[in-house]
């Protein structure tokens, strides 16, 4: 081969070994091979605390170091729920859910994707706080102020702790909530059914009609 | 050593070997771009720095897809930047692959070389991570489709609190903290990048670290003109509402993504988890090579002081102690634990004082003394002094072309005695056939051995060897080709000269002594 022949081989050989380079670098590649419509279930939730609360008196109290001092102590957990899903009457999922976190405190993630066949379906999707026994229920503490004289060092102290946990039990997220939609699923279309917190209910989102 | 590794080293020494064979004809091995695969990655690297640096100044981590977008519009001082941008990322991994490969084929991983290849590891595993979150910064189909991917990945290990994954459901707009972590990380790790660069290259005497600049801008001026021709366009933005059939993919960044797709996150963590794990324990898997390549050592008792083979070691294994017996100022130490047992220092030594067990200069004569005292040595003939790795391959081919083939380990270790004494016991010509310089598995054995036979640096071939009949010639593993010219062209400058006398005496201890005596001390 002369030495032109070699410097254009050469030249070839590198415009080709960096096109297929950069093609590779953009180059359609298959995201979701399965086009079946899929119904998203995705929030997080706090769970609502079911717990037994007692009032201790002021010679419980002052065995407890100062600064973890608390009038009305409880006891309990964090509720577990049962989430349901069915599509036209079948039932498409069925399952418990609870808080994340090592003692289940931790507010609820949902996250399921589930395929349903495009067209026209009437979704339910429950999401129910499971059954509590009686003995768990009770817990009430009763009196103003949980039956304790105004005058001791904890003066005024139960009132606050009681506004505490109402508004804990206030965050939670209601014992049932149900949503029942007609959805028109396109195909590799993603609903997505949320909790919106504000309206405190499940609700469902879908792509924006103009995309 | 596993056989996986040995066939994966067969068939990388083959492959490579066309390979390079191929590439050396139409570039010279000079600009040989398989060669410079180690130092093309680091040009890539300064090329993305360079084009990141300049996209950074655009990009909005409160409109991602939109900045980007806007850049991709903007003909002049955009789009050709973030197109070489990319393809300086593709480029990277292409070139690291080829390096690594190269490592595997010619076994340079284990030893004090475990460093390089565990830090290779974790420069790989950063380029990826690198990748990963610079395609997530274009927040389009494919960076949704990876931040998707990672989330679960992620979300499978019991670390963080709450699932990443939430982020990318539709429920309400991301945070913009999780596009500033990604462009975060995106420009932090080229820093830890610089970091394990230092460590990959620390064991190393004079690292090549820039490949020849011809090769380095012309491959730079190729992508640049590749992204200037085609330009990049825009995919279309993210959107948690639709799974896209196709996106626009980089293969180089997600070639995992369609292994990955289909199977729980942790099969996926296992089956990554075990590749990996298979590639770090390569050097341990390797620890009996120790047994058939120990450390050099140091005859103290030869050693004169004088430097050369603390100059010529390409790993820095060699120190220079004090001496006090009155022999001279200094005697070599080899450090066993730096030591690869390339052999180079064999060839540095002068009076052939340091080696490997068996491989010394003296090892090395008395070697080629039993090949002369063979019945089967014709005066006259060519001795083809082939680099086990690179020209022996060609061995056949040699002998028929009418040559002697003479393997040796590596043609840097060659003590050029041991030419001299071929000369003197009857060789017409001798031919030292070496890898391309940049080829070789001992760094510089090429580069000492030329310079040894041609320009006279310490342990030099003496100049009573006539030259006529000396010819050192580049041959790689896939070229027989060149290999058999330069026997041809030795023979052909050699057929004039009278056939040489045989040396009758061939005193090895003389020879030695000479050449020792020749050295300043
Ligand atoms: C990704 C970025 C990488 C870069 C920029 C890089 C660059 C380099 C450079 C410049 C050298 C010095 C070459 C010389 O002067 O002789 C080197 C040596 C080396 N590299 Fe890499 N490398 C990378 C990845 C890897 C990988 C993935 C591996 C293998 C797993 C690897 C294995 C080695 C080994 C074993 C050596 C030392 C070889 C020796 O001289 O014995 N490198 N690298
Ligand atoms: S064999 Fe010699 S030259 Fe090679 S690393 Fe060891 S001491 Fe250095
Ligand atoms: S080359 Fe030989 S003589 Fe010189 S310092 Fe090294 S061992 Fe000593």
């Amino acid at each position: 081969m002369t030495k032109r022949l070699v410097q254009l081989a050469g030249a070839v050989v590198a415009v080709a070994a960096t096109l297929g380079m950069v093609g590779l670098s953009r180059a359609p590649l298959s995201a979701y091979p399965d086009d079946t419509p899929v119904l998203r279930l995705a929030w997080s939730a706090r769970p609502e605390r079911i717990e037994r609360c007692r009032t201790l008196t002021d010679a419980e109290l002052a065995d407890v170091p100062a600064h973890m001092r608390q009038r009305v102590q409880c006891e309990g957990r964090s509720a577990s729920y049962r989430l349901s899903v069915s599509v036209d009457g079948r039932p498409a999922l069925d399952t418990l859910v609870t808080g994340g976190g090592a003692r289940s405190d931790r507010p609820v993630y949902v996250f399921r994707e589930l395929d349903v066949p495009a067209g026209q379906h009437e979704v339910v999707v429950r999401f129910e706080r499971e059954k509590i026994s009686e003995a768990e229920a009770g817990g009430s503490v009763e009196g103003k102020n949980g039956g304790v004289a105004e005058d001791t060092l904890m003066a005024g102290r139960a009132p606050r702790e009681a506004e505490e946990r109402r508004r804990r039990q206030g965050e939670a997220v209601p014992p049932l909530m149900e949503l029942t939609t007609n959805i028109s699923a396109a195909v590799r279309e993603v609903m997505l059914v949320t909790y919106d917190i504000d309206r405190r209910a499940l609700v469902l989102r879908t792509r924006a009609p103009s995309q | 050593m596993p056989a996986v590794v040995e066939g994966i080293e067969r068939a990388g020494r083959r492959l490579l070997g066309a390979a390079d064979a191929f590439t050396n004809r139409l570039y010279g091995w000079r600009y040989n771009p398989l060669y410079q695969s180690g130092t093309i990655v680091v040009v890539m690297f300064l090329a993305l720095i360079g084009t990141g640096l300049w996209l950074l100044l655009f990009y909005r981590v409160g409109d991602p897809w939109g900045s980007v977008s806007r850049l991709t519009a903007n003909p002049w001082i955009g789009n050709w930047v973030r197109g070489l941008h990319r393809y300086a990322s593709a480029g990277a991994i292409v070139a690291t692959v080829l390096h690594a490969l190269r490592m595997v084929a010619q076994h340079r991983f284990w030893g004090p070389r475990a460093l390089a290849w565990l830090s290779g590891l974790v420069l790989v595993g950063l380029v990826l991570i690198l990748g990963w979150t610079g395609y997530v910064m274009v927040w389009d189909t494919f960076g949704q489709r990876l931040a998707i991917e990672g989330a679960r990945f992620l979300d499978a290990l019991p670390i963080l609190s709450e699932p990443v994954g939430r982020a990318f459901t539709g429920e309400r707009a991301i945070p913009g903290a999780f596009f500033f972590l990604n462009l975060f990380v995106h420009v932090a790790l080229p820093l830890g990048l610089g970091l394990v660069l230092w460590v990959h290259v620390s064991r190393l005497a004079r690292p090549t670290l820039l490949p020849p600049k011809r090769l380095g801008w012309t491959l730079v001026g190729l992508l640049t003109a590749v992204a200037i021709l085609w330009p990049l366009s825009m995919e279309p933005v993210a959107d948690p509402f639709y799974r896209p059939a196709l996106v626009t993919a980089d293969y180089f960044y997600a070639f995992w993504l369609p292994f990955s797709r289909g199977i729980p996150a942790a099969y996926a963590w296992l089956g990554g988890g075990l590749v990996v794990l298979g590639l770090l324990l390569v050097p341990r898997l390797s620890r009996g090579e120790r047994a058939t390549r120990p450390a050099s050592e140091v005859d103290e008792s030869i050693c004169t002081g004088c430097w050369q083979c603390y100059h010529d070691c390409p790993y820095d294994a060699i120190r220079m102690l004090e001496r006090h017996d009155g022999r001279a100022d200094v005697v070599a130490r080899v450090a066993p634990d730096l030591c690869v047992s390339c052999g180079i220092c064999a060839g540095s030594c002068a009076p052939m004082g340091v080696g490997p067990v068996a491989r010394t200069g003296r090892d090395q004569l008395e070697e080629v003394r039993t090949f002369l005292g063979s019945p089967a040595r014709v005066p006259g003939e060519v001795v083809a002094i082939t680099c086990e790795y690179g020209a022996l391959n060609a061995g056949d081919a040699l002998r028929a072309a009418g040559a002697v083939v003479y393997p040796v380990d590596c043609a840097g270790n060659l003590h050029t005695s041991v030419i001299e004494l071929a000369i003197r016991g009857g060789a017409g010509g001798v031919l030292v056939l070496a890898c391309p310089p940049r080829d070789c598995r001992n760094r510089e054995g090429p580069k000492w051995t030329g310079e040894r036979i041609y320009h006279d640096r310490d342990a030099e071939l003496q100049s009573r060897v006539d030259r006529r009949r000396v010819a050192m010639a580049y041959a790689g593993p896939g070229e027989g080709r060149e290999a058999v010219e330069a026997v041809r062209a030795l023979k052909a400058s050699i057929a004039a000269l009278a056939v040489p006398e045989p040396d009758a005496d061939l005193d090895l201890v003389a020879i030695c002594e000479t050449t020792a005596a020749a050295e300043p001390s």
